[in-house]
């Protein structure tokens, strides 16, 4: 059976036309399926099915399985707390998530405390099939390549695992420290990476936002997130190809980005594809906040010059996409990919 | 200059056995914050080419909050008041507060009256603090596209209550631009603490 075109593209092969992904996560697509973003977060199905509406309205050639818990399991959604207008959630993991009843969830506290938390963090088992069932339902409906997700060791330390402002602060004041974050932070990345591979996704999408020049140096980068990036595509190459995503203004990194195996590289917006192009496959990089507030010309023009790159593109959001970007303005861009 | 180099460095451990070693030798609290003011604006410099990031303009930022700290029940408090009122805080649902903490303590070392709310700050509570504080000036932030709107809505919020009139609304966050930031009514966008500084000095101005 052919491979779907997107995984040829982020391979750098020729492919028919271009394959569209725009990086839809839960505000779009739980808005465009009309559904509570809390429904999204607690219920396998619904995320599923928001995930594959999506796919099928816009026509684009990906679903993308990005939940960095994936699903959750039945003692997770037992513990499930109802606060009035919010739902408090607590993973296995010790990280708590605020679930407005209207409004965009986020974490509420971290899994640590403070240093002394790290000696009995338990990395839960990624591998409970509850965990892989809303992958399990995208692969079940067959409609296009389903790309797993990890969000890399250094920002999930600085997201899930540790106040952000005490990590940064650490990793001038106690490095030491703030590598051990790292290390319980990949054994958790790889872990579910693995799991996710062994549920079936085709292909892996891995992001370190927070290892952003926008926010630490290029060395930090190079000490702190790189090695285990590294370490956690060779893993994950030996199955399914890999993209990684650095957000924001990756110029200083670019080699290094190159450098960790990745198949291909997903830009931020301010980013010019071309020159990163001709070493790699690409990914990305229509402005999100574009297809808010333009129109389907500008998107098709914006669209198009990524197009004109050829081989080894695929044409995706430079970040993730808005919840109240236009409708017509994703149709516009998967028109502009697949030629229409 | 011990002191200025110190906030530069973010030296948390050395700059308060500075400060009283200087108050002792009969500097005032006025001369000393001003020294690490310099300082802090050495930091926003060294962020804006990026020589620093993040991590080392944060831990400037607290060694400087440790030194006024110290001299703040030294300091006028009518001077700050003078300088201008500010409630800051990140809407309601978002929890990014790095940059709202950066903002708040680099206007708490340009000498405002600050009170930051935190994150994930449910507009009643920003006009019930308006009502309380009357502020010159509301800073509000979003760092993400789901978040940015609720900008608006804690604007709107502060029109509906008639509190919106004879104070500024400055914006920041990774969600903003220029034209966004005008597009939901705000006076004024920030795009990093240096620059909220300049933008905060700006409106006062124009109020005086």
């Amino acid at each position: 059976m052919p491979e779907h075109p997107i995984l040829e593209a982020i391979r750098g092969r020729e492919t028919e036309t271009v394959p569209v992904a725009p990086l839809i996560t839960l505000p779009h697509a739980s808005r465009i399926a009309g559904i509570h973003t809390y429904e999204y977060v607690l219920d396998p199905g619904k995320y599923a099915e928001a995930q594959l509406h999506a796919r099928r309205f816009y026509g684009y050639d990906w679903v993308f399985a990005h939940q960095i818990f994936q699903g959750l399991t039945s003692e997770e959604r037992r513990g499930v707390e109802d606060r009035g207008d919010h739902f408090i959630l607590r993973l296995e993991l010790g990280t708590t998530f605020k679930l407005p009843k209207k409004g965009a969830p986020h974490i509420a506290e971290r899994a640590l405390k403070d240093k002394e938390d790290l000696a009995s963090l338990e990395i839960p088992d990624m591998f409970h099939a509850e965990r892989m069932r809303p992958i399990q339902l995208m692969k079940e409906a067959e409609e296009g390549a389903v790309f797993g997700n990890i969000r890399c060791p250094f920002t999930f330390a600085s997201t899930f695992l540790y106040e952000p402002e005490d990590f940064y602060i650490a990793l001038k004041k106690d490095e030491d420290f703030a590598r051990e974050l790292v290390e319980a932070a990949y054994e958790y990345c790889l872990q579910s990476g693995q799991a996710q591979i062994e549920a079936g996704v085709d292909a892996m999408f891995m992001e370190d936002p927070s290892a952003s020049p926008d926010v630490v140096s290029p060395e930090t980068f190079r000490s702190l997130a790189m090695p285990y990036v590294k370490r956690l595509i060779s893993e994950f190459r030996k199955k399914v190809p890999v993209v990684f995503h650095v957000c924001g203004d990756t110029g200083s990194i670019i080699e290094d980005m190159m450098a960790t195996g990745a198949d291909c590289l997903s830009l931020d917006q301010c980013m010019d594809m071309a020159p990163v192009h001709e070493r790699i496959p690409v990914w990305g990089n229509v402005e999100p906040r574009k297809l808010v507030s333009e129109g389907p010309e500008e998107i098709r023009r914006l669209s198009q010059r990524i197009v004109d790159l050829g081989r080894g593109v695929v044409l995706s959001s430079g970040c993730v996409v808005p919840p109240i970007a236009k409708p017509e303005n994703i149709k516009e861009m998967v028109k502009t990919g697949h030629g229409d | 200059m011990e002191i200025k180099e110190e906030v530069i460095k973010g030296g948390m451990e050395a700059i308060r056995p500075l400060i009283e070693e200087g108050l002792k030798k009969g500097r005032t609290a006025e001369d000393i914050l001003a020294e690490m003011i310099e300082g802090m604006h050495e930091v926003g410099e060294l962020f804006e080419r990026k020589e620093y990031y993040v991590p080392e303009t944060l831990l400037s930022a607290h060694t400087m909050m440790l030194g006024l700290e110290m001299l703040r029940p030294l300091l006028s408090v009518e001077k700050a008041a003078e300088r201008g009122r500010v409630i800051v805080g990140a809407v309601e649902s978002d929890i990014h507060d790095i940059g709202l903490n950066l903002v708040a303590m680099f206007l708490e070392a340009a000498g405002f009256e600050i009170y930051n709310l935190g994150r994930d700050v449910p507009t009643k509570v920003f006009l019930e603090k308006a009502e309380e504080l009357d502020p010159d000036v509301v800073g509000v932030s979003a760092m993400m596209s789901t978040t940015a709107l609720k900008v608006r809505e804690v604007i709107e919020g502060f029109e509906k209550a008639g509190l919106r009139d004879g104070r500024f609304f400055v914006v920041g966050g990774a969600a903003f631009s220029e034209e966004l930031a005008d597009e939901i009514g705000a006076d004024a966008y920030a795009q990093d603490a240096k620059k909220a500084v300049e933008v905060f000095q700006e409106l006062m101005k124009r109020r005086k």
